[in-house]
C-alpha cells in the first residue's frame, strides 16, 4: 500500500519536532561549552538512561542491576584492545556483543521472574559479576585495568570520544523511537499494560521482554564502553558501582518513566543539580533520595508525564492515533488510549 | 575441624539472616511493599546500638530492647505517613520511594558516623566460650542464635494466637473484609511495618556484634534478605529460618575458602537454586503457603 499524502504529512509531523529539539540541544552541547568532557558525560548518561527506560518504562521490568552492563561494556572493550589488540571500532563491536551475550545468559534466570523478583534477581546477578571481576586476575582483579593507549590516536582522542557519545545518544533516541513505533514496540507496551490481554491476541510476552532486556543491555554496555574509554581506566568498584544505577533511575523517574521525552528532561535536571552541588556530594545524594520520594508521592508519572497528561503534548509520538482529516485538527484531541485510561482509572483506585 | 567451626558459625549467622528475610517477607506479604531500604534499617539498628552503648554502658539485652522499641516506632511512622499513600496494585512507586529512602539513610549515616568500618565490642562476653566435644563455641554466638530462635517462635505465636497477628494474615489475604470487621487498615499496615523494621534492626544489631559494618553494608544485607525470601518462600516462618541458615553456612564456609569473596558464594548458591527451580525440581523447603 502506497502511503498517501496525509500519512506522509503525519509521518513528517511525527518526526519533525523531535529532530528539531534534539538538533537544538546537540548544537548547544557542541558549541556552548569550552570543554568537551561534561557534554560527553551528559550524552552518555542520557543514552544509558534511555536504555534503562526501554526496559523499565516500556517493558515494565524495573531493573536495579544495569550497572553490570555498563561495567561489562567497559571491561570487554578494554580487554579486547589490551589482550587481543583489536582496533577501536572492532573492540566497540565486541563490547556490544559481549554485553548482549551477558544479558542473554541472565535472561535464562530472569525470564520467568516478575515485578520485584526481577528487580532483585538482576541486582544479585550484577553484584555477583562485580565480585567475580574483582577476583579475576586476568582482568586485573580489584586493582582494575588500564587501557593500553599506544594504539590510540591521542591527538584527536577527546574529540573522537565526544563524537562517539553524540552518535550513541542520537542513535539511541531515534532508534528507540522507531522501535517503539514498530509492531514490536506496540506488542511490548501491550504486554506491559495487560499481559493476559496481549497474550490473547498472540503477542509473545516472554520473547519481547527478553529482546527489550538485550537491547537495553546493549545500549548501557556501549555507553559504559565509551565512558571508560574516555578515562582509559576501569575498576570493579567504579564500573560496577550501584551509583550508576541510582543516577540512571533518578533521571528517568524524575523526567517521566515510560516516555521518550522524560529522560532528556531528567538528564538536564540531574546535571544542573550536580553542577549546583559540586562541592557537597552527600547533600546531592540526599536530595536525590528525597526527590525520588516526593516524585513518587505527588507525581509518579514524572515531570514529562504530568505535562503530557495536562496538554496531550508528544514530541516523540509513540501512541497510535486514529486516522483523521488533518494533523492540526487531530493533535489536541485525547487519544483513545487516554480516554480508555481515564475511564479505567477511578475503578482501579 | 575448622570447617566444622565455620559451619557452626554459619548456622548462627544464618539465624539472623532468617530474621532479615522474615522482616522483608512480612512487609511484602502483608502490604505488597518491597522495601528496598530494608538493608539500611538493618545497618541503622547496628549504628543505633553502637551509639547507645557509647553514650552509656548498658547491658546488651537492654540495648536490644531499646533498639527494638525505637525501630518499631520508625517502621510504624514510615508506613503510616509515607508508604500507605503508595501501596496499590502497582508495586513500583513504593519500591522507588524506599530506594530513595535507602539513599537518604545511607548518606545520612556517612555524614554522621563517617565511612569507617566498625564493630560493636562487648568486652569479656565477646571472648567467653565453652568447649563441646572438642569444639570450642563462643557463648555470645550461642546467645545470639537463641535470641533469633526465640524471635522466630514469638513471631509465629503472634501470627497464630493474637488478634493483631490474625489481622496481619487477614490483611495479606483480603483487606476489604478486614475493614468490614472494624479494623483500620492503615494502622494494621503500620503495625506490620513496625514489626518488620523491628526484626531488621534487632537482627542487624545482633549481627554487628558478630561482624563489622559500615554505612555501605546495607546493600549486601538487603540482597541477603531477598535471597532468604525467594528461597524460603513467602509467608513461611520455617522456610525463612532454613533459607537463612543455608545462606549463612554457605557464606561463612565460602569466606573460609576465600577471604575476599564477600557475599559471592551465597549469591551463587541463590542463583543455583533459581536455576534448579527453573527446571521444576521441587525443593524440600520451597513449598509456598500463606
Amino acid at each position: 500500500m502506497m502511503p498517501n499524502r496525509h500519512a506522509r504529512a503525519a509521518l513528517l509531523g511525527d518526526y519533525l519536532p523531535g529532530v528539531a529539539i534534539c538538533g537544538a540541544l546537540l548544537a548547544g552541547l557542541i558549541w556552548l561549552p569550552s570543554d568537551n568532557r561534561l557534554p560527553m558525560e551528559i550524552l552518555l548518561v542520557f543514552a544509558m538512561a534511555q536504555g534503562w527506560n526501554l526496559l523499565s518504562g516500556y517493558a515494565g521490568l524495573l531493573s536495579f542491576g544495569h550497572q553490570v552492563f555498563i561495567g561489562i561494556g567497559a571491561y570487554s572493550l578494554f580487554m579486547s584492545m589490551n589482550a587481543f589488540g583489536l582496533p577501536l571500532p572492532l573492540a566497540l563491536g565486541v563490547a556490544g556483543l559481549v554485553t548482549m551475550a551477558t544479558a542473554a545468559v541472565m535472561a535464562l534466570f530472569l525470564h520467568r521472574m516478575r515485578d520485584a523478583y526481577f528487580s532483585i534477581g538482576i541486582w544479585v546477578m550484577a553484584d555477583c559479576v562485580r565480585l567475580l571481576i574483582g577476583q579475576w586476575d586476568w582482568v586485573g582483579s580489584s586493582r582494575g585495568v588500564m587501557l593500553e593507549s599506544s594504539k590510540l590516536d591521542l591527538t584527536h582522542f577527546a574529540d573522537m570520544v565526544f563524537w562517539l557519545a553524540i552518535g550513541l545518544a542520537v542513535v539511541v533516541q531515534f532508534g528507540v523511537f522507531i522501535l517503539l513505533r514498530s509492531r514490536f514496540g506496540l506488542g511490548l507496551m501491550a504486554t506491559r499494560d495487560n499481559d493476559v490481554a496481549a497474550a490473547s491476541v498472540g503477542i509473545g510476552a516472554s520473547r519481547s521482554k527478553v529482546t527489550a532486556l538485550i537491547l537495553s543491555a546493549l545500549i548501557c554496555g556501549l555507553g559504559g564502553a565509551v565512558y571508560y574509554l574516555s578515562i582509559l581506566y576501569a575498576d570493579p568498584s567504579g564500573a560496577f558501582d550501584l551509583s550508576w544505577q541510582i543516577k540512571i533511575l533518578f533521571i528517568v523517574i524524575i523526567g517521566g518513566v515510560g516516555t521518550l521525552e522524560g529522560p532528556i528532561l531528567g538528564t538536564a535536571l540531574y546535571f544542573v543539580l550536580q553542577q549546583a552541588f559540586q562541592d557537597n556530594g552527600e547533600m546531592f545524594l540526599l536530595l536525590q533520595g528525597l526527590t525520588a520520594i516526593v516524585v513518587m508521592v505527588f507525581a509518579p508519572q514524572g515531570i514529562w508525564g504530568v505535562i503530557a497528561q495536562r496538554t496531550g503534548l508528544q514530541i516523540f509520538p509513540t501512541r497510535r492515533r486514529p486516522p483523521g482529516p488533518s494533523l492540526a485538527a487531530r493533535r489536541p484531541k485525547p487519544t483513545t488510549e487516554d480516554k480508555a485510561q481515564a475511564a479505567r482509572a477511578p475503578a482501579k483506585g | 575441624m575448622s570447617l566444622l567451626i565455620a559451619i557452626i558459625n554459619g548456622v548462627m549467622v544464618g539465624g539472623l539472616y532468617g530474621l532479615f528475610g522474615l522482616g522483608l517477607a512480612l512487609a511484602f506479604g502483608i502490604m505488597r511493599v518491597v522495601n528496598i531500604a530494608h538493608g539500611e534499617f538493618i545497618v541503622l539498628g547496628a549504628y543505633l546500638g553502637a551509639a547507645l552503648l557509647s553514650v552509656m554502658p548498658l547491658n546488651i539485652f537492654v540495648v536490644v530492647c531499646l533498639v527494638a522499641i525505637i525501630a518499631f516506632g520508625v517502621g510504624w511512622l514510615l508506613q503510616f505517613s509515607l508508604l500507605n499513600r503508595l501501596i496499590g496494585p502497582n508495586p513500583v512507586p513504593a519500591m522507588i520511594a524506599t530506594m530513595g529512602l535507602s539513599i537518604i539513610i545511607r548518606n545520612a549515616l556517612v555524614s554522621v558516623f563517617g565511612t569507617d568500618i566498625r564493630a560493636i565490642d562487648l568486652g569479656s562476653l565477646q571472648d567467653a566460650g565453652i568447649t563441646l566435644f572438642g569444639v570450642s563455641i563462643g557463648i555470645l554466638p550461642l546467645i545470639i542464635f537463641a535470641i533469633a530462635i526465640v524471635l522466630f517462635l514469638a513471631v509465629g505465636a503472634l501470627m497464630t494466637r493474637t488478634t493483631i497477628g490474625r489481622a496481619f494474615r487477614a490483611a495479606a489475604d483480603d483487606f476489604e473484609i478486614l475493614e468490614t470487621l472494624g479494623f483500620d487498615r492503615r494502622k494494621v499496615y503500620a503495625s506490620a511495618m513496625g514489626l518488620a523494621i523491628m526484626l531488621a534492626a534487632v537482627a542487624g544489631l545482633l549481627l554487628a556484634v558478630r561482624s563489622s559494618f559500615s554505612p555501605y553494608s546495607g546493600v549486601e544485607r538487603l540482597l541477603i534478605s531477598f535471597e532468604v525470601v525467594i528461597i524460603g518462600g513467602l509467608g513461611s516462618l520455617r522456610g525463612s529460618l532454613i533459607a537463612g541458615i543455608f545462606l549463612g553456612v554457605v557464606q561463612v564456609v565460602g569466606l573460609k575458602l576465600n577471604p575476599n569473596s564477600g557475599p559471592l558464594f551465597s549469591h551463587l548458591a541463590f542463583l543455583l537454586i533459581l536455576l534448579v527451580r527453573h527446571f521444576d525440581v521441587t525443593f524440600l523447603f520451597a513449598r509456598k503457603k500463606i
